[in-house]
């Protein structure tokens, strides 16, 4: 879907962010700001945590500029940079809570504790059931969940971000959505 | 292959067509694989419905003052941001290299270091260091 190589019209822009032009990068940002918030929301849940890593990817790709040199889309790059960073903040979340919260049963991260209920302008019980279920997906799992099924990349491509084999990404992906199907149909029926 | 990747991609119109129609002919066969292929169609549903379109308004705005208030420079890399950083250790290294080359020319003159005195060690120069056992 996202797999090729920078656009015209990104290119243009990154040029002239590269050269100091804020209204440029500034195009950029409101341009990748839905794919990044798909990819950090999802793996993170709404809230604090989501904005700041939202913003920290986008600080990133300002300074990686010069490293992007635009054979991959720039979607993807974003995407990286942006999953690479859920992944570390879930990381410190699971730190945090195995220092100072008694461990749930077999939960890998606490869904309650994941939004604000006053951030999350997602109102329908089915969207937050949805994402109740795949906070308790571990964090490898959720990467794929969230690059493959909401995102719509390919396999290949969710491979390429999360720089794991292709095979890897079916395993995980299987496990992840026998998981998803057994949390959703419990949460509807009871 | 798990059907249920196997389905995912079907889904997606990922497989050869031999594998599309193998799997086609199996939807119209067993009823479970529909039924499954029914439950991952709703779920797909239910996780493309619960994406995040966006952060909260503004985002971009707030994007751009993170930026200024941190002095963020485009394409300021971790190899530019070593280099800032480095720069400063050598400019210091080598302000203190002319200051010890300088008092080790002129020193002895003037008697020696403090630490020499502390420690009763002999005057010490460069010419000294530099004939020593010559």
């Amino acid at each position: 879907m996202a797999g090729g190589p920078a656009t015209a019209d990104d290119r243009e822009l990154l040029e002239r962010a590269r050269n100091g032009d804020e209204a440029a990068f500034r195009l950029l940002v409101e341009r990748y700001e839905p794919r990044v918030a798909a990819t950090v929301v999802g793996m993170l849940g709404p809230g604090d945590d989501a904005e700041d890593v939202g913003q920290e990817t986008f600080i990133r790709l300002y300074r990686g500029l010069d490293r992007y040199r635009g054979d991959s889309s720039l979607a993807t790059y974003v995407t990286r940079i942006a999953i690479n960073l859920s992944l570390t903040a879930l990381k410190k979340r699971q730190t945090w809570r195995s220092r100072f919260v008694r461990p749930a049963d077999g939960q890998h991260d606490a869904p309650e504790g994941s939004w604000d209920p006053r951030e999350d302008r997602a109102r329908d019980e089915a969207v937050l059931e949805v994402r109740r279920a795949i906070a308790r997906l571990s964090p490898d799992h959720r990467a794929v969940v969230v690059l493959r099924m909401i995102e719509g990349y390919s396999t290949r491509e969710t491979a390429a971000i999360l720089d794991i084999p292709e095979g890897t990404v079916m395993s995980r992906l299987a496990r992840a959505l026998q998981k998803l199907e057994r949390e959703m149909e419990e949460s509807t029926h009871g | 292959m798990d059907d249920r990747v196997l389905l995912v991609r079907y889904r997606d119109g990922d497989l050869t067509g031999a594998e599309t129609e193998r799997v086609s002919r199996r939807l119209r066969e067993e009823p479970e694989l529909r039924a499954r292929l029914e439950r991952l169609e709703w779920l797909a549903e239910g996780l493309h419905r619960s994406a995040a379109a966006s952060f909260e308004p503004f985002f971009a705005t707030r994007v751009m003052a993170a930026l200024r208030r941190r002095d963020v420079t485009p394409g300021e890399g971790m190899y530019e941001a070593l280099r800032h950083m480095f720069a400063g250790v050598a400019v210091a290294c080598l302000v203190v290299a002319v200051g010890l080359a300088v008092y080790s020319a002129v020193g002895g003159g003037y008697g020696g270091s403090v630490v020499e005195t502390m420690l009763g060690l002999p005057e010490t120069t460069l010419e000294t260091a530099l004939t020593l056992g010559g």
